[in-house]
């Protein structure tokens, strides 16, 4: 795992820092002498590794030759590159489904359309129900309720209207003082959600969104690995 | 009263119409307040208005018993003519009409599972171990809703009909309004009922003493001949007795019954609340509408359907369903699965989309973990469905099976099918998809076939991908 991280972030300061021609000749690639010697080889090389390790110089599967246990190691090789291609981009395509499908849901053609599927992605309807009323409780008293007042603001910290909150008048004006008293006393950030908020909910943009036949280490890309 | 007014001929035809005839819309089905938010478009999981449907030369009139004719070329595309009313005569001087063929073609396909609406399962357990015992909702001992008090007390754990709330389903606020709007005014009343009760428990211990002594029956003792005092001390003995109170308070108020249920280790891995004995409503709570929903009348799928060649069979036919949401991670439990337009799991226990491994899910060609861009649709799957539950929410949970091999070769044979595609291998693996260069192409300008680029730019003609190119591995 480390290794393909690290190849990737080698792979993408090459490609910043590229910005020489290619050589007219091609060199060999058998030589791991010539390697050594070119920036922009030693890139090609990188690539190599990863695609082709039976044409790495001086590797001990080499002195073997091209026999019929490393090819079918290879073609096992190659089907799980395939394999991971093909999981990659189905989760690809299943980020662009963000509807959750529950039991007992009814559907009819036009719900799998991309039309209904867009409106799923950004659910900006306000609770049916008053919060606060169902739950029973003083947003007053909680004050002291950090992930509460993160709840009840924009991410830039301004107090959300009763639209978006779904707090009938009463509740709303409540939860707005206990913001206010939460903010003034230095409980609760000002101008953005409260620390503990953004460390453990922030969503990682994963780079599934590249189509993975373009990515030069297609198979090695998996989900977990951060750009 | 209406009856002695005089109704004018006009009115006497209003009555009757169509128009007088559609009933007020009934609430939306009720979602938990902070799931299950997203397009207001969507269909909902039941239908809150009435569907109404016209006949085809009507129809080509636009007319559908309405206040005024409604436009042809909108109404007169499908198939089947189903419309929603939701304004007879907006403000704005229209008819607010929508289709209705969401929610009137999925009874429709419903109808055609001819699968029976069964009870909730009462038994705990793997659904695997233990097979389900299919109870009909229309049995005569549980489909009853007028009965005296005494049924009423004595069917608690059969009828699906009551009067007060599910507590478990009311969250503290709304449990708090409602003790203090709707049970604290009725103290007096519950006072009256314990002074019965009381009363009748009087009554049945004299006459055990009675028996016992060899004496005659004591006359039976009325409420009203309780004292206060006697009162006092039924309710101290209540107030040390929680279950029997709870009892007393349940029957006053008619609450839904409420078990804890029985969450051992096996059943919280598979997921299921079931409750030991009791009523099968007891752990979700009681159902909003009839436990059928109007549905279908069916109380049972016990029929054989007959083959034309090879006579009765014993399985009946398979339903093609779409794999809306294939598993990810190799977990079966995730998959949804579309059955007659009703989202649904897939088949549980032993079955092809439940076993994990790279082995099995190679084999049934990877149909329940990957989207298929080659097939128009998606995957489809064939299942073999077995009930319908209608929920406390009103929404209809469908438990299929993994469909029969031999059931599926007959019916598709039936269908018209060749050997060929009756004696299918499993899927082959899906054709990789276009790249994004082709779909460009189709999109775009169009592809230039003879020198084999696209017509419209691309990142290779920006020259932006060079940088791959120069990657890839130098020909030696």
């Amino acid at each position: 795992m480390a290794s393909r991280t690290w190849f990737s972030s080698a792979l993408r300061q090459c490609q910043a820092t590229l910005s020489r021609p290619q050589p007219k000749a091609p060199f060999s690639t058998t030589s791991r002498a010539s390697s050594l010697k070119d920036h922009t080889s030693a890139v090609s090389k990188l690539s190599d590794l990863a695609r082709t390790p039976s044409r790495t110089p001086g590797d001990v599967r080499n002195l073997l030759g091209n026999s019929t246990a490393f090819s079918a190691s290879r073609q096992k090789r190659e089907a799980t590159e395939k394999d991971l291609a093909a999981t990659s981009q189905t989760d690809a395509y299943l980020r662009m489904m963000p509807r959750r499908w529950r039991k007992g849901d009814v559907y009819a053609p036009k719900d799998l359309s991309h039309v209904e599927a867009k409106r799923f992605r950004h659910i900006q309807a306000p609770p049916a129900v008053d919060v606060v009323d169902m739950m029973g409780f003083n947003p007053i008293d909680n004050y002291r309720n950090f992930a509460m007042i993160s709840e009840h603001i924009t991410p830039h910290g301004r107090i959300e209207h009763s639209k978006a909150t779904g707090l009938r008048p009463v509740n709303q004006r409540k939860m707005a003082k206990a913001i206010r008293r939460a903010i003034g006393m230095g409980l609760h950030p000002s101008v953005h959600l409260h620390p503990e908020i953004l460390l453990n909910h922030t969503p990682h943009i994963t780079h599934g969104t590249l189509p993975t036949t373009q990515l030069p280490f297609a198979a090695k890309a998996t989900r977990f690995s951060r750009t | 009263m209406a009856a002695a007014r005089s109704v004018t001929p006009g009115g006497a035809l209003l009555r009757n119409s169509r128009m007088f005839a559609i009933p007020a819309p009934i609430p939306p089905p009720p979602e938990s307040a902070v799931g299950s938010r997203g397009s207001r478009t969507r269909t909902l999981a039941y239908p809150t208005h009435q569907i109404i449907t016209t006949g085809n030369v009507a129809r080509k009139r636009g007319d559908w018993g309405l206040k005024r004719p409604l436009p042809s070329r909108a109404t007169t595309k499908a198939t089947y003519a189903m419309l929603r009313v939701n304004e007879i005569d907006s403000i704005e001087g229209i008819t607010d009409y929508s289709s209705a063929t969401d929610h009137g073609i999925t009874l429709k396909k419903f109808q055609q599972l001819h699968i029976p609406i069964t009870v909730p399962e009462t038994k705990s357990g793997f659904s695997r171990d233990s097979p389900k015992t299919l109870r009909s909702v229309f049995e005569e001992d549980t489909d009853v809703t007028a009965m005296g008090p005494e049924d009423r007390i004595k069917l608690v754990d059969k009828r699906w009909k009551f009067n007060g709330p599910w507590l478990a389903g009311m969250g503290h606020g709304e449990l708090n309004q409602w003790l203090e709007r709707t049970v604290r005014p009725k103290r007096a009343q519950f006072h009256q009922f314990l002074k019965k009760k009381l009363a009748a428990e009087i009554t049945n211990e004299m006459r055990q003493k009675a028996i016992d002594a060899g004496e005659p029956e004591p006359p039976a003792l009325k409420a009203s001949g309780t004292t206060e005092e006697q009162l006092l001390q039924y309710l101290r003995v209540l107030r040390n007795n929680r279950a029997r109170l709870f009892d007393m308070v349940g029957q006053f108020l008619d609450l839904a019954p409420l078990k804890a249920p029985n969450l051992d280790a096996a059943a919280e891995f598979s997921g299921q609340i079931a409750v030991e004995g009791g009523s099968p409503y007891s752990a979700r709570g009681p159902p909003i509408t009839h436990p059928s929903a109007g549905l279908s009348y069916l109380r049972s799928s016990s029929f054989l359907e007959n083959h034309p060649f090879y006579g009765p069979q014993e399985k009946h036919a398979p339903v093609e369903a779409r794999v809306v949401k294939p598993r990810r991670g190799g977990d079966p439990r995730d998959l949804r699965v579309g059955v007659a337009g009703f989202i649904t799991s897939g088949p549980a226990g032993e079955s092809k989309s439940n076993r994990k491994g790279g082995a099995h899910t190679r084999q049934s060609g990877y149909i329940y973990d990957r989207i298929n861009l080659a097939k128009k649709g998606g995957n489809k799957v064939f299942v073999q469905p077995i009930e319908a539950v209608v929920s406390s929410m009103g929404r209809v949970e469908i438990r299929v099976d993994e469909a029969d091999a031999e059931a599926f070769l007959v019916a598709q044979e039936l269908l018209g099918a060749d050997e060929t595609t009756t004696f299918r291998k499993p899927a082959a693996e899906p054709k990789p998809a276009t790249r994004t260069l082709d779909l460009r192409g189709r999109y775009g300008g169009g592809y230039d076939k003879v020198a084999g680029a696209p017509k419209l730019s691309t990142a290779r003609q920006y020259g932006l991908d060079t940088t791959f190119k120069r990657l890839r591995p130098q020909q030696s």
